[in-house]
């Protein structure tokens, strides 16, 4: 019977707990309450971890979006600033070749300014004869419009002596360096009290002259390394007083009675971009109210018995 | 078995709207999946396992919204449970438009019945203008979500109990 009862009321009894349940855990969770109840703390130990999983699983898929979905846009701004950049890098390099181009400007007036004895006329370098090692042996300049070049002219910068104006071809003259084997210029060692001749070795794969003196029988080699040669003027081409170049080496080579050093010329001609020609030297600087010559500069005071001449 | 694959399955989309909606920062327009899913075992189960199954649901869904009092989802799932019982012969739900409208009504219906049941036993309930104001966008989330759930469910079936069919919705 009691079997009978249950199966009668089984329906209508689930259906009534179904509902019931529910209005009874409302009534009870609605209060005002400080504390959670189990059901509700049973109800976050399920739910939570889910949450926290899916939370984590969105979590990677919005960083996959963000960093590889959304990298299209990216990808454009990238190549934009990229053109943007190639700009700038353009206009910077275009900035210091001017303050470079500026510097030497600024280095050749000053030069002119210091040596105002000297009529000079500046020229463009145009082209460089580069043998296969990159060391210029030759030079080519712009001298349009300068009527005054002539052949065998000195070519000079504010650094020393380049060389000098070997032939004249229309608007451009070349340039036989120091470093040419047919060059050869009087000179001496500042402050040792010795002259000689600068030759261009001609070696394409050094870039040195000699410096050949006759050695007196009571001295000894005067010069040391890093001592700096300058121009006599007795060749009269290259004025008094400009660098050609340093020693290089102290061990000089012995040839008769004279000795040979390595140098290294004052002028790195495969940088060159403006030169001055000299085309007259004033006999006197005073008459051009011309400032003295600096140090270096000035011309040297020379032995005559110590010449190669004698 | 079914059951169980469609418990674990609203179980599944509640997680996952939870955080994906807080994201998106539109956790009110989440559609009503618990409501939907006692919808559809209404129509498609046996009452028995079906009501165990919507309790069920229910219960979970008063877990991942505890700021109702417990219980409060699970008595509108079972109210829509029976709902879907009593539509099972009358509506015809394995079409989109009949489908749809009842889904909106039983969400308005699921929103007054909890901000009825909120005033009446939840103390701490002070904003039946703002619930009320969610109704209409509510319904119409849940609308347009029910043919998916339902025929989600519907292919969940089809694959647990092959001989009897299922809905084969849309």
């Amino acid at each position: 019977m009691f079997r009978e009862i249950l199966q009668r009321y089984q329906t209508p009894a689930l259906l009534g707990l179904a509902l019931l349940l529910p209005l009874a855990s409302i009534y009870q969770h609605g209060k005002l309450r400080e504390q959670s109840t189990p059901v509700e703390r049973a109800l976050l130990r399920l739910t939570a971890p889910a949450q926290q999983t899916m939370d984590g699983l969105l979590a990677r898929v919005v960083g996959a979006i963000d960093g590889y979905v959304l990298l299209v846009s990216t990808k454009e701004q990238n190549e934009a600033l990229e053109r943007e950049n190639r700009v700038l890098l353009g206009e910077a390099l275009r900035s210091r070749q001017l303050r470079g181009e500026l510097e030497r400007v600024k280095a050749l007036c000053g030069f002119r300014e210091t040596r105002r004895e000297l009529q000079t006329v500046p020229a463009r370098v145009i082209g460089r004869d580069v043998s296969q090692f990159f060391r210029v042996v030759r030079l080519q300049l712009d001298v349009e419009g300068l009527e005054q070049v002539r052949e065998g002219q000195a070519v000079v910068t504010h650094d020393g002596v380049v060389g000098r104006i070997e032939r004249l071809s229309g608007p451009w003259a070349d340039v036989m360096l120091v470093t040419d084997s047919r060059s050869q210029i009087h000179a001496t060692v500042t402050g040792k009290g010795v002259v000689g001749t600068v030759q261009g070795e001609g070696k394409r794969r050094e870039f040195s002259a000699r410096f050949v003196y006759l050695e007196r029988a009571d001295r000894r080699a005067p010069l040391a390394q890093h001592d700096a040669v300058v121009t006599t003027g007795h060749d009269r081409v290259f004025p008094a007083g400009l660098e050609i170049g340093h020693v290089a080496e102290v061990e000089g080579r012995r040839d008769g009675p004279y000795h040979a050093f390595t140098l290294t010329p004052a002028v790195t001609a495969a940088t060159l971009e403006e030169v001055l020609i000299v085309i007259d030297e004033r006999a006197d600087p005073a008459e051009t109210g011309a400032a003295p010559a600096p140090a270096p500069r000035k011309p040297p005071r020379i032995d005559p018995a110590n010449t190669p001449d004698g | 078995m079914v059951h169980l694959a469609w418990l674990l399955t609203t179980f599944a989309l509640l997680g996952v709207a939870s955080p994906l909606l807080g994201r998106s920062e539109l956790v009110f327009f989440a559609p009503d999946v618990a409501l939907l899913a006692a919808l559809y075992i209404g129509t498609a189960s046996a009452l028995v396992p079906g009501l165990l199954t919507v309790f069920a649901i229910g219960l979970l869904k008063d877990g991942f919204a505890l700021a109702a009092p417990v219980g409060l989802y699970t008595e509108i799932c079972v109210l829509a449970f029976l709902l879907g019982r009593s539509l099972a012969g009358r509506v015809d739900l394995r079409s989109t438009v009949p489908l749809m409208a009842t889904a909106a009504a039983a969400s308005l219906g699921a929103t007054a019945l909890f901000i009825a049941l909120e005033m009446v036993f939840d103390r701490a309930f002070e904003t039946p203008g703002e619930a009320a104001r969610m109704a209409l966008p509510l319904a119409m989330v849940t609308m347009l979500a029910a043919p998916v759930v339902f025929g989600a469910f519907d292919r969940l079936a089809m694959i647990f109990d092959r001989r009897r069919g299922g809905m084969r919705f849309g």
